[in-house]
């Protein structure tokens, strides 16, 4: 602190010798002048003195017999009329700090966190649509309204939070249960209410109702297409007959048992890539989406693989910039023609069967009976899955009534038994 | 035998001052005038209460205190900053030494 005021005042650095230097220091001390660093160089004494205080230094120097000279000027004030000649410097450093000011009003990286079924791209494509794209203005990106859209327009998302930090917009989001949401959605749409319709046809394990009619029990055997439980309540009169309908959208649990057949299919022969270890490494520089390569000769290979490793060129934690550099590799390769022997096809297919059952276990299938065989059949090896499972079915769909709702009691209720019927 | 008896006549003042001092518990640096060295291990020290400096060298800093003299005896040493009031010296140092004058 001290070290910075005595830097914006100005201070100069002197040579004391002759007769008593010390007497020198007492008598600029009595004056109060603020002496520091005095070193003692035998002959001569160094010593850093204010501006102010050397001014006042002609009557001590008379009275104590001593020499003093300017070593040298530090600190702002002589600073800035030594800049003052030096013009095209003092406008590059101005002119660059203006440049990197200007710079940081951009947005010059968009980071996306959170997302699992949305991919990337739909995202970025999505941003593109509403404005938001690497290298627009900071102040132009209205975050809110960009949350607010986010959540509209991709309806599994929860929960978003975007944020910019430095030239960084870092953008999180939380997506939800797919078929949640596809629900409730259907549910709200409809004025009628809606029904539970049988997805795949088999015979009812179980079944628990929560709202609307029943149509079926357990035991019984259904096709696809099938109401399962309706959601329109019939409400009678007192002779029995229907007054009117209630509409709710039906919920159930209801579980079937049904066949399930699945096919898997691989040709006799494959490709397999051999490397031939030829490798020719190349580095770009790119600005926004200009590519500079480097790269010694020409990349001769038939087939290649390129890898690329591009990193964003960033000052301290969030600045980032829009250039780019990094490093691909090209590998050579050749194909071979390879034919699958018989381990390989069984262990390919217990791999893929393996996958097919965990995907079956995470939608809540239960497997009671499974039947694999693996056979090559018209010049190719083919797997026939056979399983036995036991599954949720029912979707929601919207109940039409054919009729307009009835206005009055009996011409109303004779339509809507006609539909239900 | 004249000039004895004298400097025994300031040193019983002295003693009295100091007494009264002593039981008034008041400041004895700001009263008596006495010099106040503080020394940060053996490469810093912090003077106070101090007329002048009478001889400056690397290895001898000579100070002019009001009822003493200091002698700072070290290598290397150096005067950080000067002022009325204070001041800092740093370096190797190796003894301190009072020269009363009485």
């Amino acid at each position: 602190m001290l070290q910075l005021i005595q830097y914006l005042k100005g201070y100069v650095c002197i040579k004391v010798w002759g007769y008593s230097p010390e007497r020198f220091m007492n008598l600029c001390s009595n004056h109060d002048i603020f002496l520091w660093n005095i070193v003692n160089h035998g002959e001569y004494y160094t010593m850093c003195i204010t501006v102010s205080g050397f001014r006042m230094l002609k009557s001590i120097v008379k009275k104590t017999g001593t020499r003093v000279a300017i070593q040298k000027r530090c600190g702002l004030p002589f600073f800035v009329p030594k800049m003052k000649k030096r013009k095209i410097f003092l406008f590059g450093l101005l002119g660059s700090i203006a440049f990197w000011i200007w710079m940081s009003t951009f947005i010059w990286a968009v980071d996306l966190n959170g997302n699992h079924t949305i991919t990337d791209d739909v995202f970025f494509d999505f941003l593109k649509v509403n404005n938001v794209y690497v290298g627009m203005k900071r102040k132009n990106v209205d975050i809110e309204e960009l949350e607010k859209k986010i959540r509209q327009d991709f309806g599994i998302v929860t929960w978003t939070s975007a944020k910019i930090e430095g030239t960084r917009l870092e953008i999180q989001i939380k997506e939800n249960d797919v078929d949640m949401k596809v629900k409730n959605e259907e549910a709200d749409n409809n004025q009628f209410g809606s029904d539970l319709v049988a997805e795949n046809d088999g015979v009812i394990v179980s079944m628990v109702t929560r709202k609307g009619i029943p149509k079926v029990a357990v035991q019984a055997e259904i096709k696809a297409g099938d109401i399962l439980v309706s959601g329109s309540v019939p409400v009678y009169n007192e002779d029995a007959t229907i007054k009117k309908y209630q509409y709710y959208n039906a919920d159930a649990d209801i579980f079937i048992q049904r066949t399930l057949e699945e096919k898997e299919e691989l040709p006799l022969t494959y490709d397999q890539k051999n490397y031939t270890g030829e490798v020719k490494k190349e580095y770009f520089l790119s600005v926004l989406t200009k590519d500079m390569v480097f790269r010694i000769g020409k990349v001769k290979y038939v087939k290649y693989d390129k890898v690329t490793d591009k990193k964003q060129v960033k000052l301290l934690e969030n600045f980032y910039l829009p250039l780019y550099y990094g490093s691909s590799i090209n590998r050579e390769y050749e194909i071979e023609k390879n034919i699958y022997e018989k381990e390989e096809i069984k262990s390919i297919f217990s791999e893929k069967l393996e996958k097919f059952i965990g995907s079956l276990e995470e939608k809540g299938v239960q497997i009671i009976e499974k039947n694999v065989t693996i056979s090559k059949k018209n010049k190719k090896w083919q797997m026939d899955m056979n399983f036995q499972v036991v599954e949720k079915t029912g979707k929601s769909v919207p109940i039409v009534p054919e009729a307009a709702p009835p206005q009055d009691e009996t011409s109303g209720g004779e339509t809507l038994n006609e539909v239900s019927e | 035998m004249m000039r004895n008896h004298k400097q025994s006549g300031k040193q019983k003042l002295e003693r009295k001052k100091e007494v009264i001092v002593e039981s008034l518990k008041l400041p004895k640096d700001s009263v008596l005038g006495a010099s106040i060295v503080t020394i940060t291990g053996n490469t810093d020290a912090f003077v106070e209460n101090y007329r002048g400096i009478l001889e400056y060298s690397e290895e001898l800093i000579l100070l002019q205190g009001k009822t003493c003299q200091i002698s700072i005896i070290g290598k290397r040493m150096s005067i950080d900053y000067y002022t009325n009031e204070d001041m800092k010296i740093s370096g190797y140092i190796e003894c301190i030494r009072y020269h009363n004058s009485y």
